[in-house]
C-alpha cells in the first residue's frame, strides 16, 4: 500500500555503460563456462557425499528458502548448498530465482541468477589453493570485487603467500556496471605471530579499455596480545592519486570489558568511478572520515558503545556519532534490547535518528522457539523540504517461529513514512529448510 | 509512625529496584551452577580417571566421559544434597562447550593419552585453576606438534569439523568485538585466508554480491540485531548518505543503479515531467548563470549518479567546439589520454578530428 504510485520503467534502464567492444562476449563465455562448471560442482558434491562417509566428516548441507514481500509484491525462492572433501576440495553454490517487483531491479518475467557457485581445491600440504566459479574476490587493498573467474594462492615455507588472480567481474542486471574483465596478484609476507603486510596490484577493463588500475599496500598486525592495527591503501594509476585508504587501531583491556578503536577513512570516489567516465576530469569530492570507537561492557548483560568522527564532505567539514547500548535479557543472550541515538551533521547530511529493536523469546524447547522481534526507528531531518514531512518514522514487527533445527517460519509487517511515501505498509513472510548429513 | 512506615517503604523500594537491576543486568548469577572444583580434587592427589574413567581410551565420537552423581558418591559418601551432584558442581554450559568441542574437533583422547603419559594436566592446564573451562587452548597444541605450520595455512580442517558452524572466535579481538561493519573489510584485506576458515563465501556475497535477491536486511528481517550497511530505514536518509560519504555508495553502486529507481519513483530521473530536481537557471545560453558547471565542479559524483555511462553525451552536446557550451578545453590544455581510443576524447574526436 503506497502513498505515491510508481511510474513505468523507463527505457534509461536498459542503457548500459558499454561502448561497442562490450564484455557481452565475454559474458557469454562466462555463462557457458558456468554451466560446465554447475556441472562439475554437482559431480563433486555427488563424490563428496560417497566417500565423505567417516564419522568425522564435514557436513554435507543443502538448504532452501521461500521468501516473499507483499507491496510491491516480490517473491524469491533460495537454493543453496555447501560440501567438503577434507583436505582436497570444498565447494559450494547459492542460486536464486524471482519474480516481482521492478523496484529491486527485476522485471515482471521471473529472473534467475546464481550469487556463489565456486569451487575450492586445495594441495594436501597447504601449499597451495585454487578458487574456481563464481565468488568474492577480497584481497589485500583490492576492493570486495563479484568475479566469474579464478584466484590462486601459494604458500612458500618462508610465509610468503603469492596470489594471483582474475576473471569477468559479475555483471548485474540490477546494478548496470560493466567490465569486460579484470587481473591481478598480491605478495604478502607473514611475521609469524604478529601479523601480515603486502602489497597488490590490479586492473579492470571496460569497453576495451583500461578503467581501473590499483596498486596498493595493506598490513595487519598483533602488536600486543591486547593491540591490534590494520591498514589497506590503494593508488589508482589511470587517474593518479589515493584512491582509497581505511586504518584501524584497537586496544582492550584483558578482561575485554573495555575496547577502544581510532579509525580513519579516506576514499576519493572520483577514483572508484569507472575511468571511462567524463565526470573523472571534473573534480574529487573526497571524502574523510577520523574517530574513535568505545566499547563498554558496563555489566555482564549490558554492553554500551559511543562512537564519534569527524567528517569531511565535498570539502566541508561535520561530524557524525552513535550512542548505543544492549541489554541482553538472559544469560545466553537469546533475548536482547538495543536502543541508539544517532546523529550526522556534514554537508548536506543533517539529521538525527532514534532506534529501538529487540528479540523476545516467547517460548522455546529443546528444539522448538518462538520469538517477537519488534523494530522502530525515527529520523529528524534538520531541513526537510516542503511537503517530505518532518519526521520519518519506520517500524516493523517479526514473528519467526523454528519448529524443529531444520525448519524456521517468520513473518513481518512493517510501516513507514519519509520523503518520498507519505505512508507505506509491507508485509513480509520466510520459510527455510536446511538438512545436514552425515551427523557427527 | 507514617515517617517511619514511609521510610521502610522506600527502602523496601530502593532494595527491591537494585535487585532487580541487579537481575537484569546480570550482576546476580541467574544460575545456581558454580565451577567444579577442580583444583581441590588435584591436589587432593585424585587422579584424573578415577572421575573420568575410560577417557584414556576415547576416540574421536562416543561419550564425553564426564562423572555422574554415582561416581561421586563413592567419596562422597554422605552428599548434602538430595539433587544431582552436576545440578550444582560444574557449570551446565561447561558441559555444553565439551559436546560441541567432541562434535566438531578431530581429536581422539587415546592417541594423546600415550603421548602425555597419563599426565592429563599437561593440556588441561586450567584444572589447576578453579577455572572449570578445561578445554586446551591453541598454544598448548602448538607447543608438541607439527599443527603450527597447519595454522600458517589456515588448514584448520586438520583439527576442526565445520569450524563455521563450532561458532569458535579468533582469540585475537581483531574484529568482532568493534564495530564489525567498519573494521571487518581491512581487517579482512590483509589475512582474508584466515577469515575463510569460518566464513564461507555465500557470507562474503550476501552483501558484497552483484547478483544478491535483495539487500540482507530485508532478506533477514528477523534478525534486528544484526548490523547491516543498509539498515532498515536506510531508504529515508540514503540521499544524505550519499552525499556524506559518496565513496562508499560508488564501491558497489553506479549510475545506473540511482536513476533506474528514481525514474522509476518519478522523482527526478528522466522523466523530466514528473520532477526535475535543477533549479531555474541551472543550465542556460552563455551569459545566464548556468549554476551547473560550479556545481558539477564540486561533486561531479552528483552528477553521475544520473548522467553517467551514456549519460556523459549530455555534456559534450553543449561542450563542444562549435557547440553553445563552447571548447571545453581550457588555454594550455594537454591530456595524457589516447585522443582516438580513450574516453572522453573520442566521444568528439571522431577520426583524430
Amino acid at each position: 500500500m503506497h502513498g505515491v504510485l510508481s511510474s513505468p520503467p523507463s527505457e534509461r534502464s536498459k542503457q548500459r555503460e558499454h561502448g561497442p567492444r562490450s564484455g557481452t562476449r565475454a559474458s557469454q563465455k562466462i555463462c557457458s563456462i558456468a554451466g560446465r562448471a554447475g556441472l562439475a560442482l554437482a559431480a563433486i558434491f555427488a563424490l563428496s557425499c560417497i566417500f565423505a562417509t567417516s564419522a568425522s566428516a564435514q557436513p554435507h548441507r543443502v538448504g532452501a528458502e521461500l521468501w516473499g514481500q507483499a507491496n510491491p509484491n516480490y517473491g524469491l525462492i533460495i537454493l543453496e548448498g555447501s560440501t567438503r572433501k577434507y583436505p582436497y576440495v570444498d565447494a559450494e553454490a547459492m542460486i536464486w530465482g524471482g519474480i516481482g517487483a521492478p523496484q529491486y531491479g527485476f522485471d515482471d518475467s521471473a529472473e534467475v541468477q546464481a550469487l556463489v557457485i565456486a569451487i575450492k581445491v586445495r594441495d594436501p600440504r597447504g601449499i597451495s589453493d585454487t578458487r574456481l566459479g563464481r565468488f568474492i574476490l577480497a584481497t589485500g587493498s583490492v576492493r570486495a570485487m563479484h568475479i566469474d573467474g579464478g584466484h590462486i594462492t601459494l604458500r612458500a615455507r618462508s610465509k610468503t603467500h603469492f596470489e594471483v588472480f582474475g576473471g569477468v567481474p559479475v555483471d548485474g542486471d540490477i546494478e548496470g556496471r560493466k567490465y569486460d574483465w579484470m587481473v591481478g596478484g598480491r605478495l604478502s609476507q607473514g611475521l609469524g605471530k604478529r601479523g601480515v603486510v603486502g602489497t597488490s596490484y590490479y586492473n579492470r577493463f571496460n569497453a576495451g579499455q583500461r578503467s581501473d588500475e590499483e596498486v596498493g599496500g595493506d598490513f595487519s598486525l598483533r602488536v600486543a596480545h591486547w593491540l591490534d592495527m590494520a591498514a589497506k591503501v590503494s593508488w589508482e594509476l589511470v587517474n593518479p592519486g589515493l584512491a582509497e585508504v581505511l586504518g584501524t587501531l584497537s586496544a582492550q583491556t584483558k578482561d575485554r570489558v573495555i575496547r577502544g578503536e581510532l579509525f580513519v577513512t579516506k576514499r576519493s570516489p572520483i577514483r572508484m568511478l569507472q575511468a571511462t567516465s567524463l565526470f573523472t576530469v571534473l573534480g574529487d569530492p573526497g571524502t574523510l572520515q577520523t574517530g574513535a570507537n568505545l566499547r563498554w561492557r558496563a555489566a555482564p548483560r549490558l554492553d554500551l558503545w559511543v562512537n564519534g568522527a569527524m567528517m569531511n564532505a565535498e570539502d566541508q567539514y561535520g561530524w557524525g556519532g552513535y550512542l548505543r547500548g544492549v541489554l541482553r535479557t538472559d544469560d545466553e543472550g537469546k533475548g536482547s534490547i538495543l536502543g541508539e541515538l544517532r546523529r550526522q551533521s556534514v554537508s548536506v547530511s543533517q539529521w538525527t535518528g532514534i532506534r529501538l529493536a529487540a528479540v523476545i523469546p516467547l517460548y522455546e524447547d529443546i528444539d522448538t522457539t518462538l520469538g517477537l522481534m519488534p523494530e522502530f526507528e525515527i529520523i529528524f531531518p534538520d531541513d526537510p523540504d516542503p511537503g517530505q514531512g518532518s519526521v520519518w518514522p519506520w517500524g516493523r514487527l517479526a514473528l519467526r517461529w523454528q519448529p524443529s533445527k531444520s525448519w524456521a517460519i517468520a513473518a513481518a509487517c512493517e510501516a513507514s513514512a519519509n520523503q518520498v511515501q507519505r505512508y507505506e505498509v509491507r508485509a513480509l513472510a520466510r520459510v527455510s529448510y536446511q538438512a545436514e548429513w552425515p551427523k557427527k | 509512625m507514617t515517617r517511619r512506615l514511609i521510610a521502610v517503604i522506600a527502602f523496601v523500594a530502593l532494595a527491591g529496584s537494585v535487585g532487580a537491576c541487579a537481575k537484569i543486568l546480570g550482576l546476580e548469577q541467574e544460575s545456581q551452577d558454580w565451577a567444579f572444583e577442580h583444583r581441590a580434587h588435584v591436589l587432593e592427589g585424585i587422579n584424573c580417571l578415577e572421575c573420568h574413567a575410560g577417557i584414556e581410551d576415547a576416540g574421536e565420537t562416543g561419550d564425553l566421559h564426564l562423572p555422574t552423581t554415582a561416581d561421586c558418591v563413592e567419596c562422597h559418601q554422605d552428599p548434602h544434597d538430595p539433587n544431582e551432584c552436576g545440578d550444582c558442581h560444574g557449570r551446565a554450559r561447561t558441559r555444553a562447550a565439551a559436546a560441541t568441542a567432541k562434535k566438531h574437533m578431530r581429536f581422539s583422547h587415546a592417541q594423546h593419552s600415550e603421548a602425555g603419559a597419563g599426565d592429563c594436566v599437561r593440556c588441561h592446564v586450567n584444572v589447576t585453576t578453579d577455572d572449570d573451562y578445561a578445554r586446551t587452548k591453541h598454544p598448548t597444541c602448538f607447543s608438541c606438534h607439527a599443527h603450527k605450520g597447519q595454522w600458517d595455512t589456515r588448514d584448520c580442517d586438520g583439527c576442526h569439523v565445520e569450524l563455521q558452524a563450532e561458532v569458535a572466535f579468533p582469540e585475537s579481538h581483531v574484529v568482532h568485538d568493534g564495530d564489525f561493519l567498519r573494521e571487518h573489510g581491512v581487517q579482512a584485506a590483509a589475512q582474508a585466508d584466515l577469515c575463510t576458515t569460518c566464513h564461507t563465501q555465500r557470507q562474503c556475497a550476501a552483501c558484497h554480491g552483484i547478483t544478491v535477491p535483495t539487500i540482507p536486511s530485508r532478506l533477514a528481517f528477523d534478525a534486528p540485531m544484526r548490523q547491516s550497511m543498509h539498515r532498515a530505514n536506510f531508504f529515508a536518509v540514503h540521499d544524505m548518505q550519499a552525499a556524506a560519504d559518496p565513496g562508499a555508495c560508488v564501491i558497489c553502486h553506479s549510475a545506473i543503479f540511482c536513476v533506474d529507481c528514481h525514474t522509476r519513483e518519478g522523482i527526478a530521473g528522466l522523466d523530466a515531467a514528473r520532477g526535475n530536481p535543477h533549479p531555474a537557471g541551472w543550465s542556460g545560453p552563455p551569459g545566464t548563470s548556468n549554476d551547473h558547471g560550479p556545481a558539477a565542479r564540486l561533486d561531479p559524483v552528483g552528477c553521475a549518479s544520473c548522467h553517467g555511462g551514456a549519460g556523459e553525451m549530455l555534456c559534450v552536446g553543449c561542450h563542444r567546439v562549435g557547440g553553445p557550451g563552447g571548447n571545453p578545453h581550457p588555454a594550455n590544455f594537454s591530456s595524457r589520454l589516447d585522443i582516438i581510443n580513450d574516453l572522453p576524447c573520442r566521444l568528439c574526436h571522431l577520426g583524430n578530428l
